[in-house]
């Protein structure tokens, strides 16, 4: 080989050398710029007493990949920094138990994402009720059986179910099957004696809307809570966010012509 | 020929246009009757398809289109295909009626969806978030979503947006909702904690500035800021009780007497709401001297209003007795005196009769205030040579008797005959500490040595005890503690002892004496504060307040003023706050 060829070669394998540098750089730089932190603070129920020692953990609603901050320091501030762009299921686990949150956070790269929680704990009842569904649900495709069907109301398309155990909240996603029903949908609304609920407790009879016929006897399945499936199998509460514009939160319908879907 | 066809043609076009119309609004209203977002998809799709011309439709299209993508957040592939129509349909309404502050807002917080799935031609949220808000300055809804929004984005914001956003916040804050007040809170403290932002948007209300203050204690922030709050809400509540008063002087003159005792309670009630916050600010803000002339013109409204249908005296008697532990002036009681006689509720002379008496009670105070000393002397000495049974139930009014008639021979300076009925008095009822002072002047007056030494020991062991045990006693957050304590009216140091929790933040607690702030900040290291203050003759109350977390509490010990602090006790507060009537009894 001459001198000539060799330095060719040499010159060729340093551009070589040179390229690959280059394009790990810009994966690395592409990788850098396209994440983004999250900071804020963990409060009590009455989302101003600090909660220290509790641990958010984060979950990408498309990749699954699991993240987990440090926990709270005295102010109950959490910081979690270098994330993956996009969206975002969270649980906080503290010394009172795993909370799931019903909301959804954003991250944007190069920037920091800000948010207060405050830990809402179940009551005994509606915690035992919660853990026996999760346990089921984790067990059975199919959902874990809530209530059944007791009346079917045609003109207000709607029925009456009796809840035989757990909680129904507004949001939560029911499967209603029977001999001749089975169909999915979100709960959207709730009357009980004439009022509007957000949440019916077992032994009570909600009239639910509904988007299809049922049938009296038919079993309603819990498929899941709330829009997100929760964070926590067994969790001891609802983790909400305070105030605030940080949290991507489920959807509100919309009622007339004037008002805008309150998705936030 | 022609001009038919076209009047004929531009009938049809017409017809048409309207047929077009109110079909679109049919599918809309019926769209809005579903409860799925696939049957509104369905409704409104088929629709756009014929006519893609009504903006309300794309709009609800691309809500319903949104609606469909969250309920698939998991899937990709059916989620971002619902977003990209959803994205589609609201930018086709928008350009049909770029106007649409609706459509914008919609647009605005599917973006922030949009933008973190990936798809592709994505703006920002701020841009749609701000025409939103110019746009929709009338919708509760935009001017509440929008305004928090770009709150959050503060610092970015320029000088017009940044006057927009103080404008939409005042807009939320004026229908003086607390969750509204709270969420706004809630941003700024996350976001901002500029104060002077959130002080320009804060609308000039008591009950406002209170929810703030306490905002700011909860949440462990500035405290100067937090007693700034505080000094206003209470200048505020000031005002309020004085245009009550002026309201219930109206409304008595007017002969309302329901209304007028209304307004004169509602003036009171304020009145003890209000703890002088401004002695921490360290600038008067309210006159102490009209606050005790107010407090008595209100009392005395209130009886005024009572006087003008009362039958006997015991419909009239509480709200007399308040208005005399307000009242010093004795031109002022003497009105009252005469007002009473002038319906008849009391006679001329005091009745000593002992049938009832509380009333004689009652009547001497009221004689007392005059400095009527000799009526009550002549009236004491007639119940003394009368047979008086009194039953258990009256002993407590028949010692007051006594220690009225013990008052007035002090005042006339026959000290023999005032000690005569002091001890009367307390071999009725045992006698508060205040008649051990009482006895003690008139021991003192006597140069009586052995009758000094006597009651000083009685004064002693009346006394508080010097030291109580608080060990075991935790104050929830938000909750006061109250500590009754039975002092001589000296100048003392209490010495308090708490228990920091070194885990929790640094716990933020007001410290009130006789219904007074005498300090109020973040404990300091190992617990310890001592304050100085000159408290009233008899029963005094201290108020211990943790604002951001429980506290525990260790004790408390009551030492002359004169020794010195305990060391590494701060010395918090050399103040002698007066009573809230500013009277020592």
């Amino acid at each position: 080989m001459s001198q000539r060829q060799a330095g060719k070669g040499c010159l060729s394998l340093f551009l070589g050398f040179a390229c690959v540098v280059g394009l790990l750089c810009s994966a690395a730089a592409a990788q850098t710029t396209a994440r983004g932190n999250l900071i804020g603070y963990i409060y009590e129920k009455d989302g101003s007493t600090p909660v220290p020692g509790a641990t958010i953990k984060l979950r990408n609603i498309n990749s699954g990949a699991i993240y987990e901050a440090q926990a709270t320091d005295k102010a109950g501030f959490f910081k979690i920094e270098n994330l993956a762009k996009g969206i975002y299921d969270f649980g906080i686990t503290a010394s009172a138990g795993d909370f799931n949150s019903n909301e959804l956070v954003g991250i944007i790269e190069n920037e920091t994402t800000k948010l207060s929680i405050s830990l809402n704990p179940y009551g005994n009842e509606i915690r035992q009720s919660m853990q026996e569904i999760a346990r089921e649900q984790s067990v059975n495709d199919n959902g874990a059986r809530l209530g059944r069907v007791v009346q079917f109301l045609p003109a207000a398309m709607s029925m009456e179910v009796f809840i035989e155990r757990g909680l129904l909240q507004v949001g939560d996603r029911i499967r209603v099957r029977g001999i001749q029903t089975n169909f999915y949908q979100y709960v959207t609304a709730m009357r009980l004696g004439g009022a509007d609920i957000k949440l019916a407790l077992s032994s009570q009879e909600p009239v639910i809307s509904i988007v299809r016929d049922v049938h009296i006897g038919d079993g309603v399945y819990l498929m899941r809570k709330n829009g997100v499936p929760p964070f926590f199998l067994t969790p001891s509460g609802i983790a909400t966010e305070v105030g605030g514009v940080g949290a991507l939160a489920g959807i509100v319908r919309v009622a007339d012509k004037k008002s805008v879907s309150s998705i936030k | 020929m022609v001009r038919r066809a076209v009047f004929i043609f531009l009938l049809v076009a017409a017809a048409a246009a309207d047929v077009v119309f109110f079909r679109g609004a049919a599918l809309v209203a019926a769209a809005k009757r579903e409860i799925s977002a696939e049957a509104r998809i369905a409704i409104l799709d088929k629709e756009q398809a014929v006519l893609p011309v009504n903006d309300e439709l794309n709009r609800l299209l691309g809500q319903a289109h949104f609606e469909a993508g969250a309920d698939e957040m998991g899937e990709a592939g059916p989620r971002d295909a619902h977003f990209q129509a959803s994205l589609a349909a609201l930018t086709r309404s928008l350009t049909l009626n770029p106007l649409s502050a609706a459509a914008h807002f919609d647009l605005a917080q599917g973006l922030e969806y949009f933008r973190l799935v990936g798809i592709p031609g994505v703006g920002r949220p701020f841009e749609e978030y701000l025409k939103a808000a110019r746009l929709g300055l009338q919708d509760p809804e935009i001017v509440d979503g929008a305004g928090r929004f770009l709150l959050s984005q503060w610092d970015s914001l320029t000088g017009g947006e940044k006057r927009l956003t103080q404008g939409l916040l005042r807009t939320i804050l004026s229908g003086r909702r607390e969750d509204k007040l709270l969420d706004v809170l809630n941003t700024w403290a996350l976001h901002v904690r500029d104060y002077e932002v959130i002080k320009a948007v804060l609308p000039g209300d008591a009950e406002v500035y209170r929810r703030f203050a306490r905002f700011l204690a909860e949440r462990s922030l500035d405290r100067s800021e937090r007693i700034a709050a505080l000094v206003l809400a209470e200048t505020l509540e000031f005002g309020q009780a004085r245009a009550a008063a002026a309201d219930g002087q109206s409304e008595f003159k007017a002969f309302k007497l329901k209304n007028a005792e209304a307004h004169f309670r509602r003036g009171l009630d304020i009145l003890r709401g209000i703890r002088f916050y401004q002695a921490l600010a360290g600038k008067p803000a309210i006159d102490e001297a009209e606050f005790r002339t107010l407090r008595s013109t209100l009392a005395l409204g209130i009886v005024h209003a009572r006087l003008e249908t009362a039958r006997v005296l015991d419909e009239v008697l509480p709200d007399v007795l308040v208005y005399l532990e307000e009242e010093q002036n004795v031109a002022a009681v003497g009105e009252l005196d005469r007002g009473l006689r002038s319906r008849g509720l009391i006679g001329d002379r005091i009745e000593s009769g002992g049938k009832d008496l509380r009333r004689l009670a009652f009547e001497m105070n009221l004689s007392f205030k005059q400095n009527r000393y000799r009526e009550i002397t002549e009236a004491g000495q007639s119940l003394e040579k009368g047979v008086l049974m009194v039953p258990d139930a009256a002993k407590k009014d028949y010692a007051a008797v006594l220690e009225l008639v013990g008052d007035a021979y002090q005042k006339l300076d026959y000290l023999y005959e005032s000690n005569a009925f002091y001890q009367k008095s307390r071999a009725a009822d045992g006698g508060g500490i205040g008649l051990l002072f009482k006895l003690r002047r008139n021991y003192e007056r006597l140069s009586d040595v052995e009758g000094l030494r006597a009651i000083d020991r009685e004064i002693k062991s009346a006394s508080a005890a010097r030291t109580v045990d608080w060990s075991g006693i935790r104050v929830p957050k938000g909750t006061a503690f109250a500590q009754t304590l039975l002092l001589d009216g000296g100048e003392i140091r209490l010495d308090l002892r708490l228990a920091v929790d070194e885990a929790a933040p640094r716990t933020f607690v007001g410290f009130y004496f006789n219904h007074r702030v005498i300090w109020e900040d973040f404990l300091p290291d190992g617990g310890g504060l001592s304050f100085h203050l000159t408290p009233q003759v008899g029963e005094n109350k201290l108020e211990i307040l943790p604002w951001n977390g429980a506290l525990g509490l260790a004790g408390l010990d009551i030492k002359p003023a004169s020794e010195p602090s305990p060391a590494g006790n701060p010395d918090t507060a050399r103040s002698a706050p007066a009573s809230p009537s500013g009277r020592r009894s």
